[in-house]
């Protein structure tokens, strides 16, 4: 990096509360969001649980009425994380420069509510039952609302963003699953890096669990079918995904400009990787891909592999995914006498999708913040039994930390985030 | 020192033509690629017309890479866009490092699989005659299994393709801006090579939107043109009596290079990226700003990154999409950022022979802007007929022209208000 560049504010709407210190507070204590489906949940597939938000009041944050009319659930997530991370950034409206603010979200095309769509459906039904096109686009599609278009398209998070905080530098959409989100946040911290922006606000948001990404998921084989409430990840009952829903924006500064307003960083990016899975697939393949990420991230922050004090694993359930982590972990570190130790983390929300990486590095920033691992939350026993978990009572010092984020046949990324406690800094 | 990037390699699968030279012929010889819509029966909707790609087969490369078979027409676009990119540049894949190798596109969503949703929701109705029950309808989706479709048709998918088809090892996303997405994907592009993170970056965009849903969309937005019975001279950008723009499809394709590595190899370079413009309006979802505040700054953003002076430029292609707002705002920008100039300036929408590609459009008019430079032809905006007060700018009317062109730059405007502008000069 040629500029400094920390995260200032965390916006987080997650299974396990609103706002980021509910989340902190619910890593501290290991109380995971995930619950069991009830009746009025509606999940597209009927899942045994899931990362669900059923408390979930976005006309508190978002005054204007139409606009919210205009967002779809996980748009009104991402704007309501928004919210929440400029508070919790302690940005006053007169501290946004608006030509050197800007946005860079992840999300995806979201799913169309089928409340919505059913009477434009039920107005082109054809003479023979069929679908009848010509009926649809002459009285079918008027029973959709005008705007219908704009609730869903990917790019109206970073929109509503910009006009709620008068964002007028860049703003950008990552359209590429999970890792769009990983991949926002390490492009808002590109662009702070080259002087277009001071700040950045990022992140991503998803609700996948009442329309079509269920289908997508589970047309994947990627589901955990288990039936009760555990979400085993990095273990030897990784089983697939306990999905989840959640909105997460973090604010990015660079130093100065946080330094210039009294800002208090939670924590400095040093750098990252990011990758193609190019591998053939095999469990070797990606664990080779995976390792090179790690070994990149902390070679382009100029630390050694020993300074990385605690790894945050990508680990959602899958298994071949899991172990390949596993084997890529041991291969990079494993060697070493003083092992980083390794949160365990993705149990305590289900697997948010683009809400995910943030959320992970939502809990590292504030782990570097205060001093302190994030607890693991596993269910079974650990992939790599030669590595210790971070817990409750991890008392050792948290100074660099590694993120990992991995799909599969997609990229890999690893980013390395680093204490502000000047002191501590051997 | 700034790393350079250039521009060694295109490919374009558009409404013009399955390729690039055959859609540079098109837009040079001042040709319209949009006709009645025949992916289905339009005949129902207020917009019946639109630039489908035409005589396109996928099916021999699905062939040569059977993990390409359920791709629809985002992945199928790209991949064939991005193969003759890939073509063009002379770049071998297998003597290349995947690791230095980047992809950082703009593929948009395929169609929404209309006849199988119909299906769930009708079969929904039996159950409640009176009414929906969305229970029902989950649950017959679920069970019909739409899980491959819906997978394919998210843009993550066809970075999926694209990542594992052109063996990706170093950064890899995938922009959606709306109509600014492949603007910002080259820009951001070239700023990972600049950053030295890759030394080669496919880039581009590739967008299908005429489906009954997509057609839908803009029908309700009111944004696309009505004039059904003329669908050759429906996109009329800057003429007076333009009306909306004209849904199209395909995909364009570029690699970017380090400057350095593709002067090793002894590569052709079409020119150079030279610079980068990116703003917000923060003003609306769909309107632009009035006073142009954001597409002004996003122009003069991209000038002062290239180092160079306004009236350098010589050639501009516009985002001109048709529409009675952006064509007026879009003037007032130009005018705005170039001052004086501006009426020196040969501005043309080559959207008016396109249409507009959506998240493909802003990839396939910088290489316009490359071969302009290469041929010394600027191409024009065709159905210019009358003056509109609010427009008065050169728009390169009806014929292209013969013009020496050394710098060039391209806007893109989103819905979203993304504003991008890209500066690409010869070498």
């Amino acid at each position: 990096m040629k500029r400094r560049i920390v995260i200032t504010g965390i916006g987080a709407v997650t299974p396990c509360g609103t706002g980021a210190d509910a989340l902190w507070q619910a890593a501290l204590e290991g109380r995971s969001g995930i619950r069991l489906s009830e009746e009025s949940d509606l999940p597209t597939i009927p899942i045994p649980a899931a990362g669900y938000i059923r408390d979930f009041e976005p006309a508190k944050f978002i005054a204007n009425r139409k606009s919210l009319k205009v967002m779809c659930r996980d748009i009104q997530m991402a704007v309501v994380a928004s919210y929440l991370a400029r508070q919790d950034a302690g940005l006053a409206a007169d501290a946004i420069t608006p030509t050197r603010s800007g946005v860079c979200i992840g999300a995806g095309v979201f799913e169309h509510d089928p409340e919505e769509l059913s009477d434009s459906f039920r107005e082109s039904i054809g003479a023979d039952a069929q679908f009848d096109v010509v009926k649809f686009g002459s009285s079918g599609m008027g029973r959709l609302f005008p705007l219908w278009l704009l609730k869903y398209l990917p790019n109206m998070p970073a929109c509503h963003i910009t006009i709620a905080h008068n964002l007028q530098g860049p703003s950008n959409t990552i359209t590429a699953d999970s890792s769009g989100s990983m991949s926002s946040i390490e492009e808002a911290a590109r662009v702070i890096d080259r002087g277009t922006a001071d700040l950045m606000f990022c992140g991503g948001s998803e609700c996948r669990l009442y329309g079509a990404g269920l289908l997508r998921y589970s047309a994947r084989g990627e589901l955990n079918r288990s039936s009760d409430a555990s979400y085993p990840v990095f273990s030897d009952r990784s089983a697939g995904i306990v999905p989840g829903e959640g909105g997460t924006v973090l604010v990015l500064e660079s130093l100065d400009h946080a330094a210039a307003r009294g800002a208090k960083p939670l924590a400095e990016i040093k750098g990252f990787f990011a990758g193609g899975d190019y591998s053939d697939g095999s469990e070797a393949g990606l664990a080779e891909r995976m390792a090179h990420a790690m070994r990149e991230a902390v070679r382009v922050s100029e630390l050694r592999l020993e300074d990385i004090d605690v790894v945050h694993v990508s680990a959602r359930g899958l298994p071949a995914e899991d172990r390949a982590e596993a084997r890529a972990v041991r291969a990079v570190f494993g060697g070493l006498s003083a092992k980083p130790r390794l949160a365990v983390t993705k149990s305590l929300t289900g697997f948010l999708g683009y809400s995910a990486a943030p959320v992970e590095i939502a809990l590292a920033a504030r782990s570097l913040a205060a001093g302190r691992a994030v607890p693991s939350a596993i269910t079974g026993a650990a992939l790599l039994g030669d590595f210790k978990l971070t817990s409750a009572a991890d008392a050792a010092p948290v100074r660099n930390v590694l993120v990992n984020h991995f799909e599969a046949g997609l990229t890999y990324h690893s980013i390395v985030l680093s204490s502000m406690r000047g002191a501590d800094h051997a | 020192m700034r790393k350079r990037v250039v521009i060694t390699g295109m490919g374009a699968v558009t409404p013009l033509g399955n390729d690039l030279p055959t859609t540079w012929a098109g837009v040079t010889a001042g040709k319209s690629g949009v006709r009645r819509i025949t992916h289905f029966d339009p005949s129902g909707f207020p917009s019946q017309i639109a630039g489908e790609v035409k005589g396109f087969d996928f099916s021999p490369t699905a062939k040569r890479d059977p993990k390409l078979a359920p791709a629809m027409f985002n992945t199928q676009f790209a991949i064939t866009a991005c193969e003759e990119a890939v073509r063009d540049s002379g770049l071998s894949l297998d003597n290349t490092d995947p690791l230095r190798r980047a992809c950082y596109f703009a593929a948009g969503d395929s169609a929404v699989p209309v006849n199988s949703l119909a299906r769930a929701f009708f079969d929904a109705f039996q159950k409640t005659p009176d009414g929906f029950d969305v229970k029902d309808y989950l649950k017959i989706r679920a069970a019909a299994g739409h899980g491959v479709a819906e997978e394919e048709k998210e843009p993550a998918a066809t970075l999926r393709h694209l990542v594992r088809h052109f063996r990706i090892g170093g950064p890899a996303s995938n922009s959606l801006t709306a109509c600014a997405a492949s603007a910002q994907a080259i820009g951001e592009a070239s700023e990972i090579i600049r950053r030295g993170e890759a030394d080669v970056c496919l880039s581009g965009g590739a967008h299908s939107m005429i489906h009954p849903f997509g057609v839908a969309g803009f029908c309700l937005l009111t944004t696309l043109s009505m004039n059904n019975d003329a669908p050759e001279t429906a996109s009329r950008p800057f003429d007076e009596t333009r009306s909306g723009f004209v849904l199209s499809e395909g995909a364009a394709a570029v690699v970017l290079e380090e400057y350095e590595h593709a002067k090793k190899r002894g590569a052709r370079i079409y020119g150079e990226l030279l610079g980068y413009g990116s703003t917000a309006d923060a003003y609306r979802l769909t309107d632009s700003h009035p006073e142009a505040v954001g597409a002004s700054a996003a122009i003069l953003q991209a000038v002062r990154e290239a180092g160079i002076r306004l009236d350098q430029v010589d050639y501009l292609n516009a985002h001109g999409t048709s529409t009675k707002v952006n064509d007026a705002v879009e003037t007032l920008a130009i005018k705005k950022a170039f001052g004086d100039h501006a009426y020196k300036l040969a501005v043309s929408s080559t959207k008016s022979m396109t249409g507009h590609l959506i998240a493909a459009a802003g990839a396939v008019e910088l290489e316009f802007c490359l071969l302009a430079m290469r041929d010394g032809v600027v191409p024009p905006t065709i159905n210019y007929r009358h003056k509109d007060p609010d427009c008065d700018l050169d728009y390169v009317p009806n014929e292209a022209r013969r013009k020496e062109v050394r710098i060039a730059a391209s806007n893109s405007f989103g819905f979203g208000g993304q504003n991008i502008v890209l500066i690409v000069g010869k070498v």
